[in-house]
């Protein structure tokens, strides 16, 4: 038979005996063998493989020192070589699960399959969905044997290179990637048993988790608008008329810029929306300046309360655009407003 | 500014300003040209108000009501 | 209500010189059917193609797709009110359906309208847009419009037509084959019935509703245009509907809106929540909220409205699909937050977004309360279509019609299979 996979199994100072709250500055330390939940992680994965080395740190240690922390952990990984890391359960404590996830994404980095448990709202989790592979817990240590169990099937299934089945099916919380699957139903009967187990108080799970919002931070308000120099974008599908490049009334990938130099306001005359999301009549035949206010702005330059209006124009299609391609706009449009410090930015979108 | 301001507090616009509707975002062709003139003036100082005020995160500001007229005698 | 299906099965479509069904086979007076369209004076051209699963065709230009069907008992007829058809509430009585065949309209549309609104996608010339066609063989064949027999009625205008305009001729066209070949039915003892009696409660089991946000077209072409998915013909946009379950099963929500037609929307969940009546909860009611509207308190509303509506029948519990995403898909998460919020439990179905690799949302927009959904994926079908033999749609189909066509990778506004009602077993799951 062939000899069993080596594993190294990372705990925190609590669950490594070594002590509690008083312990959590404890530095990496290393015991051999399995300690503590190691037994039952060593019993679930029964003669398939065996838990060499138990990595021991404490929880603030490893979140404030975190470089020191993965140099140490780097080194025991380093010497040993196991063939997986086993991290935690570290249930609902973050500090802990955020310590779970540095050291799988470092066994990662090193080339070393790894798997970690906790519960799906942990900060860990939150911080590197992505990245990790997490066994999906409660937030009761009770039920440590069986959550240890999924994880030593889990590790299992990818020390030998099988492909995993989804989050919902495998225990494991969601990494944001979503594939296409083939149902044994069609979507009907399935919204149907959905329904159905939920008037009935039975489990069920969604298909989907809702995640992947960015969450950006918030520019620094400006100091003085009448010292500020604001640009204009529109995502209405605004462009001098005949739109001679070509802007896309949907699923666009290109902004352009239109130069406002000696312009005071949108003619219809002059000016049109391509957008093809929404009834763009009005633009087209009252006044195009409701999708970018530019009489409006250029007023209010007029009048001193902003010192000055960007001389060029950004102009796309709001309209069914990959994320992808927004990210990449926007930040196109941010690079070159940065170039000419530029304060602030007015952005309509219809 | 939008319209629509649920769908950029959503994806995560930290400065939204409530807009009239989707085919006329800064203006209301209802109004009289006055009127709509002032309320296109309305709301594009909320956006620029918008810009020297701090934030913690996405967070919408309402364009402000117009002054009270004061009846003609 | 208490609604009678009579099911006549077709298995197979003979264009031939009269116009009857016996056991399973529909033959129709080709003649005589193309001539009634013909009537219409604004129809340059019409024909008949009967497309079988297993063909080397394909289908495009398909205008919109219908199942035929009469009443036999019963106020109202089918699909009312729109083409001008009576608008008789429905749902009661006998209706007779030729099952496992459809009707597709096919024709391309003209560019513009009168007050200058355009075609969706028509502004600008050689924009990649959305692939609207229907494979009945080979790895593409995805649709459940692969599985049946489809009477495809290719049609051309005359010059001039405007988009609207032409667009009733053709509703009109395909209510009228309707009519022709349902009409085969009446006086016959359908093989199959299958009765739903919607007024029988039972006070152990919950109250369901079926809620589907539609949109309408008034936004692009005014109150009144029949490019809208209408209810008892009325596309614009009003505050939301209850109809009842066999209403909708006898044709009271019909129109395509875009590439989204008809068909699914009566030939799916409807039918199946209503086989569930009885035994998993009572199926007390349809809640149309037609999306679309331009400020976001009149969505706001239609949800606010819908959720009372809901409450107003008792229901505890709801099913909420939508049918285009985009900036309407707010009225739908609104919908759903705002039955949530009224203690209902309600479950989302719906195409997702593409996932990008990770980087972007299954849904553009969301609320915490939005917990419960089913996905029927992105709308892509990433397989090679295979060069085919025939094209039906238009009279001369371009060369290029035929050849292989590219997988087709889903995401808003690039959708192949549309399934918003869940008719396929493909979905998408996180990992």
């Amino acid at each position: 038979m062939a000899d069993p996979n080596t594993v190294v199994h990372f705990l925190n100072q609590f669950f490594g005996g070594i002590g509690a709250e008083e312990q959590a500055y404890a530095p990496v330390q290393e015991k051999e063998g399995p300690v503590g939940p190691g037994r039952a992680l060593q019993a679930a994965l029964g003669d398939q493989a065996a838990v060499v080395s138990t990595i021991v740190a404490g929880d603030n240690y490893f979140t404030e020192e975190v470089e020191s922390a993965k140099a140490a952990v780097a080194e025991i990984l380093d010497r040993i070589k196991p063939d997986m890391v086993i991290a935690g359960p570290a249930f609902d404590a973050g500090r802990y699960g955020l310590a779970c996830a540095e050291v799988c994404r470092l066994a990662q980095g090193m080339g070393i399959p790894a798997v970690t448990g906790m519960f799906p709202d942990n900060a860990g989790v939150l911080t590197y969905r992505k990245e990790i592979l997490a066994v999906s817990s409660g937030i009761d240590i009770s039920e440590m044997a069986s959550v240890v169990g999924r994880m030593a099937r889990l590790a299992m299934k990818l020390a030998r290179g099988e492909e995993l089945g989804p989050a919902s099916e495998e225990g494991y919380v969601p990494r944001g990637i979503r594939r296409e699957v083939m149902h044994d139903r069609p979507g009907y009967e399935r919204a149907v048993d959905m329904l159905n187990a939920r008037l009935a108080g039975k489990p069920w799970v969604s298909e989907m988790l809702i995640t992947g919002y960015d969450v950006v931070p918030p520019a620094t308000p400006l100091k003085n608008l009448k010292e500020s120099t604001i640009a204009l974008v529109s995502t209405g599908g605004l462009v001098p008329r005949g739109n001679e490049d070509r802007l896309v009334g949907s699923r666009a990938e290109q902004f352009f810029r239109y130069s406002l130099e000696g312009v005071s306001s949108l003619s219809v005359e002059d000016w049109e929306s391509v957008h093809g999301g929404f009834g763009t009549l009005i633009l087209n035949t009252k006044n195009p300046n409701y999708a970018m206010p530019l009489q409006t702005v250029r007023y209010l330059e007029d009048t001193g309360a902003i010192k000055a209006v960007y001389p060029w124009f950004f102009s796309t299609t709001g309209n069914a655009a990959a994320v992808s391609a927004g990210r990449r706009m926007g930040a196109e449009i941010a690079a070159e407003l940065n170039e000419h410090h530029i304060d602030g930015v007015l952005l309509v979108a219809t | 500014m939008t319209a629509m301001p649920a769908i950029p507090l959503a994806v995560g616009a930290n400065r939204v300003v409530r807009g009239v509707r989707v085919s006329h975002v800064c203006g209301d062709p209802a109004l009289s040209a006055q009127k709509d003139w002032e309320l296109g003036v309305r709301i594009v100082e909320t956006a620029l108000n918008s810009l020297v005020t701090a934030v913690s995160g996405p967070t919408l500001f309402e364009p402000s009501e117009p002054e009270p007229q004061e009846a003609a005698l | 209500m208490r609604l009678e299906i009579g099911t006549f099965p077709v298995k197979d479509i003979v264009l031939g010189t009269t116009t009857r069904w016996a056991d399973g086979v529909l033959e129709i007076n080709e003649d005589e059917l193309v001539a009634m369209i013909m009537e219409e004076p604004s129809v340059s051209w019409a024909g008949l193609e009967v497309a079988r699963p297993g063909d080397r065709t394909r289908i495009m230009e398909m205008r919109d797709t219908i199942e035929p069907k009469v009443k036999v008992q019963g106020p109202g007829t089918v699909y009312p009110g729109i083409s001008g058809r009576p608008v008789d509430t429905v749902g009661r009585g006998r209706t007779h359906r030729l099952n496992g065949m459809t009707i597709i309209p096919c024709s391309e549309m003209p560019r513009v309208n009168p007050d200058g609104s355009h075609w969706w996608g028509a502004r600008l010339e050689g924009t990649p847009g959305e692939v609207n066609y229907v494979d009945m063989s080979g790895p593409g064949a995805v649709t459940p419009f692969s599985s049946t027999i489809n009477l495809c009625v290719p049609m051309e205008w005359q010059e001039g037509s405007y988009t609207d305009d032409w667009n009733r001729v053709v509703q009109a066209a395909m209510v009228k084959v309707n009519d022709y070949l349902a009409q085969t039915t009446v006086g016959l003892e359908p093989p199959e019935v299958q009765t739903y009696d919607l007024n029988q409660r039972d006070s152990s089991l919950p109250n369901v509703v079926f809620v589907p946000v539609l949109a309408s077209g008034e936004y692009r072409y005014g109150p009144r245009t029949s490019l809208s998915t209408c209810v008892y013909g009325i596309g614009r946009l009003t505050q939301p509907w209850l109809l009842q379950p066999t209403e909708v099963l006898d044709g009271a929500i019909c129109g395509a809106y875009q590439y989204n037609p008809t068909w699914p929307i009566i030939e799916t969940i409807v039918p199946h929540m209503c086989a569930r009546h009885g035994t998993d909860f009572n199926f007390v009611g349809c809640i149309v909220v037609r999306s679309n509207w331009e400020a976001q308190a009149e969505k706001q509303l239609m949800a606010n409205r819908a959720a009372q509506l809901a409450i107003d029948v008792g229901a505890q519990g709801a099913i909420v699909t939508t049918n285009v995403r985009g900036q309407r898909f707010l009225e739908t998460v609104l919908t759903v937050q705002a039955l949530e919020r009224a203690g209902i439990n309600t479950i989302l179905m719906t195409e997702e977004e593409d996932n990008e690799n990770g980087s972007a949302p299954p849904l553009l927009v969301s609320n915490p309360e939005l917990v419960a959904a089913v996905s029927n994926g992105t709308g892509g079908v990433e397989v090679t279509f295979p060069k085919v033999e025939r094209v039906i749609g238009v009279r001369k189909p371009e060369p290029h019609w035929a050849e292989e066509m590219g997988p087709i990778h889903g995401r808003y506004g690039v959708s192949h299979l549309h399934d918003f009602y869940g008719f396929g077993k493909q979905g998408y799951l996180d990992f």
